[in-house]
């Protein structure tokens, strides 16, 4: 039971990864930054870095799929997606406070944790956590 | 005791963490949403949002009842909404997902002033089908067109 139960989790967090929109919704009391990774439809994980985002509290970012970001903000080493943009992968979101990161993510990827806590820059505790939530992709950071 | 404060703590956390909506527009069409919500000063659907257009491929997402205070498409009828007393007080209700033709989908929360979850429209874009669907995940609530 316990291991179909945790196949079907894992399912889960895999299956969605294409196709899927990113959300990002900042509920936390302080400004946040971010970087998204990806990869194109037969890419690596996570060879896609982005360029920083900036949130602001109650800030949300809506990526309907990761060809969004080659125009705003961009990825880094001036990289864009190849191929179908609706084919490439979400693979994970790091938070940076200023000092420390936490890479949130699919398994597989290049996170080793779906959600964590950090420090915000506020120096509130803040959690960073990665979901699949039907055909999407939810990436909340709360206090 | 302490446990149960740590459990309230985490539930009111976590309830106040999960309450956005967000919104996918995933055929190759233009689609237009109108959102209805509530408040502490309006009741099931009281509240009707301007027309949010979502070009195909796009999506759009809000924090709370209260951003549509001051980002497009905002409230109609110069409404403002508030997030006073929480998600238990405020909250999605429905929404209409149109393609400005004969698509007009109604979707929304159970006992709301649109009670369907999903709506699907023969012939709404490019001669597909095109389906409308609410769900609330998480405390999230999502509309996704595809």
């Amino acid at each position: 039971m316990k291991k179909k139960l945790l196949a079907a989790a894992l399912l889960s967090l895999l299956a969605p990864a294409a196709k899927a929109a990113l959300f990002i919704n900042n509920t936390s009391k302080c400004t946040v930054q971010v970087r998204v990774y990806a990869h194109n439809e037969n890419g690596k994980a996570c060879e896609l870095e982005s360029k920083i985002m900036t949130i602001p509290p109650m800030g949300t970012i809506a990526l309907n799929n990761a060809g969004l970001v080659d125009t705003k903000p961009g990825w880094e080493k001036e990289m864009k997606i190849s191929g179908d943009p609706k084919a490439a992968v979400w693979d994970a979101l790091s938070f940076h406070n200023g000092s420390k990161t936490l890479k949130v993510g699919v398994s597989g990827g290049c996170a080793t944790v779906t959600n964590g806590m950090i420090k915000d820059a506020c120096g509130a505790d803040l959690n960073v956590k990665w979901s699949v939530a039907g055909h999407n992709i939810l990436i909340e950071l709360y206090n | 005791m302490k446990k149960l404060f740590i459990a309230l703590a985490l539930l009111l956390s976590a309830a106040g963490a999960k309450a956005a909506l967000f919104i996918t527009n995933n055929t190759s069409c233009i689609m237009v949403v109108i959102i209805n919500a509530h408040d502490a000063n309006h009741g099931i659907c009281g509240l009707a949002s301007g027309r949010l257009q979502l070009a195909p491929g796009s999506s759009a997402a809000f924090n709370n009842v209260a951003t549509l205070n001051t980002t497009a498409p905002g409230w109609q009828n110069s409404q403002t909404a508030t997030t006073a007393g929480g998600t238990t007080v405020w909250g999605w209700d429905a929404a209409i997902v149109t393609n400005g033709g004969i698509m007009w989908a109604q979707i929304g929360n159970t006992g709301s002033c649109s009670p369907t979850a999903s709506v699907i429209t023969p012939n709404a874009c490019n001669g597909n089908s095109v389906t409308a669907a609410w769900s609330v995940l998480g405390g999230n609530t999502f509309i996704d067109i595809n």
